[in-house]
């Protein structure tokens, strides 16, 4: 991937444009982090829709950010931007309280909302223009956005005669558009078919992987948060239940996590792992070995399918079930 | 500081770009059928002024009263950009309710949305009325621009003025039809409306004298032009001078105004 356009793309921060000061008071958990919520609370009329959300997003990291509808996602993604107001709590993006800094965050924040409305008058080349000019961006920006996000084609045409999919795509070259240090992306797959839906996963990895951008991701779609997430935040009836990277949760919950091995050699690759002491139990078919891990092995086993990757023909592992998905359950459906 | 306020400045013009970008040519077309239509009726009573005028004395002597063709003029070019305004501030209340998320989800401060929306509702009508008047004039003669009495011209605009401040205020209840009332309100009926009132006043609690000065004070303040023209002639019986009223409407305005940005910079969230 040295040829990435993202990559030549760049643009390096020095302290003479405005370098990126990280959040530091010295505790572990808040070292180095993008985002950090103290006791947020919102609310709308009777509504109490977050109830002391206290997190924190580290930077570089990907992070899920789940819980069933009304947790008090949107809210959460909202108040980072500077959209609303906290009625209590203390919030900083980069340092910065959204509320007051809100534009500056945004200039270095790409967003996908849940459910955006475009203005439907205007083309979609019109309105990457105006958030580029905005921005300070050029042309160049513009273009890469369009093409990074599948919209060439569509470029001249009206917001108003594009498909949902396609509005989900423009969402997401606004999103990236410039050098976003932190990506908040509401559901970015929803609307999509199976397809689009892997290109934006992919290029979310690739934003995340190359150019070291910090993701926070609110999804449904939980098989789909585990490829591309590190970390999770659980949160429900505005409150965070747990956070953390997900081999921390999968240890703490005692969650369980299924591989399933591609390889040419099923039976000698499981009879080499059956013998290994994080392995709980191994299943064998014609193509593949479904493999489950003792809490928190799954780094574990990964390094291993590396190492072992030449000598058994190892062709793709897949997540079966996932992590994420029995940490949701262990989490949540307590709570519930 | 200079910085920001060209950074506020470059952001608050872009933004308004788009936001006109829509419906611009209309304005234009509308803009360019007023000037046409006040060319048709102040011109030639200006002219037809400077006729009457050279038989007593030579012509471009010193300037003469308005005619009553410009208050006509004035009534047209007022009832036009009056409903640009509105369409301008229901254009924003549609925005306040559905694509606000996706401007202030970009790098645009609430200050700088705000005030390109209120230089969108005030001030652009008001500088479109102005040039209606003056533009053809000019073009056909710029002599002739010195005949026109700026008085009512001011007091229209300033009235105006005032008025619009209002539809910023109304575009915030984010209701396209809330605006559309308070419109129609503000420019056709709460005028005539609160003289009907002061006349109720007068007749059924004063035995018909006049109403407390206070109150013609107060709507001589809000409405200074809509007073000249009708108590033109009679102005002793008013309370204040129309161009000291004036200064009242000016000031009002001035706090409409920032009242509308300040509670948008405080207040306003996108739910």
């Amino acid at each position: 991937m040295q040829n990435s356009p993202l990559m030549s793309l760049r643009r390096k921060r020095t302290s003479e444009d405005g370098e990126i000061i990280f959040y530091r008071k010295g505790h572990s958990i808040e070292k180095l982090a993008v985002i950090v919520s103290r006791n947020l609370r919102k609310r709308f009329g009777r509504i109490q829709a977050l109830r002391g959300v206290t997190f924190s997003v580290s930077k570089g990291s990907a992070t899920a950010l789940l819980g069933p509808n009304g947790a008090g996602k949107t809210t959460t993604l909202k108040i980072l931007l500077g959209l609303l107001k906290p009625d209590s709590g203390e919030v900083e993006v980069f340092g910065m309280d959204p509320w007051r800094k809100g534009d500056k965050i945004r200039g270095i924040v790409g967003v996908l909302h849940e459910k955006p409305v475009y203005p439907q008058w205007a083309s979609v080349r019109q309105l990457i223009r105006y958030a580029a000019r905005l921005r300070g961006l050029g042309e160049m920006d513009e273009e890469r956005a369009i093409k990074l996000s599948g919209l060439e084609r569509y470029a001249g045409a009206r917001i108003s005669s594009l498909s949902r999919g396609y509005l989900q795509r423009l969402g997401i070259a606004l999103a990236i558009l410039g050098d976003p240090e932190l990506l908040l992306l509401d559901e970015p797959t929803a609307n999509l078919d199976p397809a689009a839906r892997m290109e934006i996963l992919n290029l979310i990895s690739v934003l995340k992987e190359e150019l070291d951008v910090t993701v926070l991701i609110s999804s449904h779609i939980i098989p789909e948060l585990e490829m591309v997430c590190d970390s999770a935040i659980f949160i429900n009836e505005g409150l965070v239940l747990d956070q953390g990277s997900l081999d921390e949760l999968a240890r703490k919950h005692n969650s369980r996590a299924v591989v399933v091995i591609r390889t040419r050699n099923p039976r000698k690759l499981a009879s080499d792992l059956i013998g290994r002491d994080y392995v709980k139990s191994v299943e064998v078919s014609s193509e593949s070995v479904k493999v489950e891990v003792m809490p928190g092995e799954l780094p574990t086993l990964e390094s291993e399918i590396s190492r072992l990757g030449g000598k058994y023909g190892i062709e793709r592992v897949e997540s079966a079930a996932g992590r994420l998905q029995d940490l949701y359950w262990k989490v949540i459906g307590v709570a519930r | 500081m200079l910085g920001d306020l060209r950074k506020f400045a470059f952001r608050a013009k872009l933004h308004m770009e788009f936001i006109l970008a829509r419906h611009i040519s209309l304005y234009a077309v509308v803009a360019f059928l007023a000037a046409l239509l006040n060319a048709y009726i102040v011109i030639p009573s200006i002219l037809d002024q400077i006729v009457t005028a050279s038989m007593s004395g030579p012509p471009f002597g010193p300037v003469r009263p308005p005619t009553p063709f410009m208050g006509i003029s004035l009534t047209l070019a007022h009832l036009i950009f009056s409903l640009v305004s509105v369409s301008i501030a229901a254009s924003m209340a549609g925005e306040l309710a559905s694509t606000s998320l996706f401007h202030l989800s970009q790098p645009l401060r609430r200050s700088e949305y705000s005030v390109s929306w209120l230089l969108a509702i005030v001030w652009l009508p008001s500088l479109l009325m102005a040039l209606s008047l003056f533009v053809p004039i000019s073009a056909f003669d710029p002599r002739l621009v010195l005949r026109v009495s700026f008085q009512p011209i001011y007091l229209r605009l300033v009235e105006d003025i005032l008025t619009f401040s209002m539809f910023c205020w109304a575009a915030l209840t984010r209701r396209r039809g809330v605006v559309a009332f308070i419109g129609i309100f503000f420019i056709l009926l709460l005028p005539y409306l609160s003289l009907v009132i002061l006349g109720l006043i007068s007749y059924v609690f004063l035995g018909g004298r006049n109403p407390p000065s206070l109150l013609l004070t107060v709507y001589e303040i809000i409405f200074p032009s809509t007073t000249s023209t009708l108590f033109l002639g009679s102005v002793g019986q008013l309370s204040l001078d129309p161009m000291r009223a004036s200064v009242g409407t000016l000031i009002i305005s001035v706090f409409a105004q920032l009242s509308y940005v300040l509670y948008f910079i405080r207040k306003f969230e996108v739910k």
